[in-house]
């Protein structure tokens, strides 16, 4: 605990230096106030998405169906809420040491839930450009990429749809040659403060590719405020872990660990499986 | 604690699937083992090695061997590829015995025999001879010829032993017999040789010496006696002329004569001359004065009377010392070899001892061989009356009616507990090599930081449904296939009744 609070404070200190300012602090009396101006972006302008509850059950989406599966996601929703409002950040990129940890997953019921916050918006993007998953998982594939929003060939609005009122996911409908220098752009910085100051997102959430896989994120980490390391039970190993987690402390705050497909709870975990109603 | 134990509980459910394949496959080759080994029928005799039925202190046996040092000597003489081959050939023992090369042959024989020897102090010494083979004919048939063999050897081994002592000793005791001859006859040929100088006519001899002496003394002075005796002849004669008185010339004539005319004289002084008596006397005188004339008469006819009488008693006396020069000189040289003898006698004495020494100790070694060939005699007829320690069987080889193999039943609990513990095994290895992290606890043991949150795994109704299918599908197949499986036994196997009847023997319940 304490290494991990050192690194963090550490990666702090290193960050209040260089510093991005992540445009200004938007309230939701501001937003309130924005709401309908010409330069914002208008929510409801956006594709409404309905995802039906078979596919929600086919693709874990327990945060959208609700139940005692819910719960984990709420408890780190709420979690993560109360750490990135204690210290105002605003992006969270959630990666994992290597591939099939459920990042996206993980991605989408995090945004679900905090989008059942209504006072909260929420916007989810896919930049992990090599092997894009969202768009299978909500089963939506947009007419651009958002890779090509990042290029600045196109608007957010052509790589988005939008679930509930207060929830924006944009995807990307194919992969991308050579994604590392494309999020390492200076564009794709300057295309994402654009983005966040037209849309005024309270969350940005940025699902990313496996740490261990390529170097996408390195660059990249530089444009979120925390991150979260998705591990999964019987496939990541400790030195995995420790790796990444070492890494991730120097390029942004790590807000923890989350050990996703766990098969056995015990006092650490914190809570029982049954739905505590 | 009681978490962890949940927790590997957990873990092992986990990897069920492999417990589950890896019993499975291990039991069904032990089962597969159990139904396909052959039957092997097991004989088993027993023998025993009985102590000597004359007490060792009273008759003292010829073979000193120990008990189990016998019996390994039996099982290496009984176990010989000529032997095992033998009875491997002659009994027919392996139904494919003609494919087998004699090595094959001899190396089956040699696995499916087994020799159990067990001698502790204090307890008999007994061996087992155990055969496993095809059919409980064989079994018990191998099983017998083996111990006829065994039994046979024991036999050889004691008679041989017994005869082989007796012969030394025969060998012995005629050799030194004819040592002893020949001493005997060296003995009597030196005392032969040496008969005058032994040591034990010593004495006789020196007394022999001693008389000797004394004889030759004794002739010494006879000699100087003679000769002194002529010395003074000599003088007489040459003095006198004479030789000696004449009285001593007279003849018995002339001293009756003398005699009667004394006797005249004396009865004249007594009778008157007319007595009849004196004219008797007087008749006697004249007659004989008549012959005494005439004898006188002759005497003096001869001219040198006197020096004949004189050469003649000279030549006595020579003819007696030549005599006597004789006999001393004789037992001179007597006393010159009878002291040869003396002198020769302790030299004889040193040879004749060193010769009886000899014979001695010779004779010595000839009674004790003596004595152990009667006693080798002796142990021999305890052998040949098997009153000795000996091999005797006491459980002979019978006919087994059961297959003492395969233990069915034992391999196949053995196979299914050995597949349990080879999947244990297994599920521990793999995660002993497994690092990946499980649950939050090695997270938290590992860096000391508690997730922020662990997310359970999720199964989506496919999945769910898979897993239900799967479980169901199983349970189908195994409500079937169970089933399937004793009906096949009782078609094509053995009718249930009689393995049922079978089980219940081998519990014991009937």
């Amino acid at each position: 605990m304490e290494k991990l609070e050192a690194a963090l404070a550490k990666a702090r200190e290193a960050r209040k230096a260089t510093a991005v300012s992540v445009g200004d602090e938007i309230t939701p009396h501001e937003q309130e106030r924005v709401q309908g101006g010409v330069r914002q972006g208008d929510w409801t302008s956006l594709p409404e998405l309905f995802i039906p509850t078979e596919l929600a059950q086919q693709r874990r989406l327990a945060a959208l169906t609700g139940g005692k599966d819910a719960t984990p996601y709420d408890m780190l929703r709420s979690r993560a809420i109360r750490l990135m409002k204690e210290a105002g950040w605003k992006r969270l990129a959630i990666t994992s040491p290597n591939a099939a940890c459920g990042k996206t997953t993980v991605a989408m019921n995090l945004a679900v839930s905090l989008a059942r916050q209504q006072d909260i918006r929420v916007l989810l993007i896919d930049v992990d450009l090599r092997r894009p998953a969202l768009n299978k998982l909500i089963g939506h594939h947009p007419k651009r990429s958002l890779h090509e929003v990042l290029a600045g060939a196109c608007p957010l609005e052509d790589a988005s749809v939008r679930v509930g009122n207060n929830l924006i996911i944009a995807t990307n409908n194919s992969p991308v040659q050579q994604p590392a220098e494309l999020l390492h752009s200076a564009r794709a910085r300057d295309v994402l403060a654009a983005i966040e100051g037209r849309w005024k997102p309270d969350v940005t959430i940025f699902d990313m590719s496996p740490m261990l896989a390529s170097d996408d994120n390195v660059g990249f980490m530089g444009n979120v405020d925390c991150a979260l390391l998705v591990a999964a039970a019987e496939s990541t190993t400790l030195a995995n872990i420790d790796a990444c987690e070492k890494e991730l402390a120097q390029l942004t705050n790590v807000l923890g660990v989350v050990l996703n497909k766990c098969r056995y709870s015990d006092e650490s975990a914190g809570y029982g499986y049954e739905a505590y109603d | 604690m009681n978490l962890d134990l949940k927790f590997y509980f957990a873990v092992f459910l986990r990897r069920l699937h492999v417990f589950i394949l890896v019993t499975a496959l291990v039991s069904a080759a032990a089962i597969a083992a159990a139904m396909l080994l052959p039957k092997a029928y097991v004989a088993e005799s027993l023998l025993m090695v009985e102590s000597p039925q004359i007490p060792g202190p009273l008759m003292a046996p010829t073979i000193q061997a120990a008990a189990l040092e016998k019996l390994q000597t039996m099982e290496n003489r009984l176990m010989t590829r000529a032997n095992l081959l033998d009875v491997a050939n002659r009994l027919n023992v392996f139904a494919d015995i003609k494919k087998m090369t004699p090595d094959q042959i001899v190396q089956a024989m040699r696995d499916n025999t087994r020799l159990k020897k067990s001698a502790n102090r204090g307890e008999a010494t007994m061996m087992s001879v155990t055969f496993e083979g095809e059919s409980g004919a064989i079994s018990a048939g191998v099983v017998n010829e083996f111990v006829t063999l065994i039994l046979k050897d024991d036999v050889d081994i004691r008679t041989k032993s017994a005869e082989g002592t007796v012969d030394f000793f025969d060998q012995s005791v005629s050799t030194l017999g004819a040592k002893l001859d020949q001493l005997s006859a060296r003995i009597l040929d030196f005392q032969n040789k040496n008969a005058d100088a032994l040591p034990s006519t010593l004495s006789f001899r020196m007394t022999q010496q001693s008389a000797l002496q004394a004889k030759i003394d004794t002739f010494e002075q006879d000699i100087k006696t003679l000769e002194d005796q002529k010395v003074r002849l000599t003088a007489i004669y040459d003095s006198t002329g004479q030789v000696g008185n004449s009285t001593a010339a007279q003849t018995s004539e002339a001293q009756q004569l003398a005699s009667l005319n004394d006797q005249l004289t004396q009865s004249l002084a007594v009778l008157a001359p007319s007595h009849p008596k004196i004219k008797v006397l007087q008749a006697q005188i004249a007659q004989l004065e008549v012959i005494v004339k005439s004898q006188t008469q002759a005497a003096d006819n001869g001219v040198t009377q006197s020096s004949s009488m004189f050469d003649v008693q000279i030549a006595d006396i020579d003819a007696r010392i030549q005599t006597a020069t004789e006999g001393r000189d004789l037992a001179k040289e007597q006393m010159v070899k009878l002291q040869d003898t003396i002198d020769r006698t302790p030299a004889n004495q040193i040879a004749l001892d060193a010769l009886n020494r000899d014979y001695a100790n010779v004779q010595q070694q000839y009674n004790n061989a003596v004595a152990n060939q009667s006693a080798a005699a002796a142990a021999k007829r305890v052998e040949d009356l098997s009153k000795g320690e000996r091999i005797s069987v006491v459980d002979a080889a019978t006919v087994p009616d059961q297959p003492a193999k395969p233990a069915r039943i034992l391999i196949i609990i053995g196979g299914i507990f050995g597949g349990m513990v080879l999947g244990l095994g297994l599920i521990f290895l793999m995660e002993l090599l497994n690092r990946s992290v499980r649950r939050p606890l090695d997270i938290v043991a590992a860096f000391g930081i508690t997730p922020i949150v662990s997310i359970p795994y999720m199964r989506t109704p496919n999945e769910t449904m898979h897993r239900r299918s799967i479980f169901i599908g199983m349970l189908l197949a195994s409500m079937i296939g169970i089933p399937l499986v004793i009906y096949a036994v009782h078609v094509f196997y053995q009718p249930l009744d009689v393995i049922l009847n079978k089980i219940a023997i081998m519990v014991g319940l009937s």
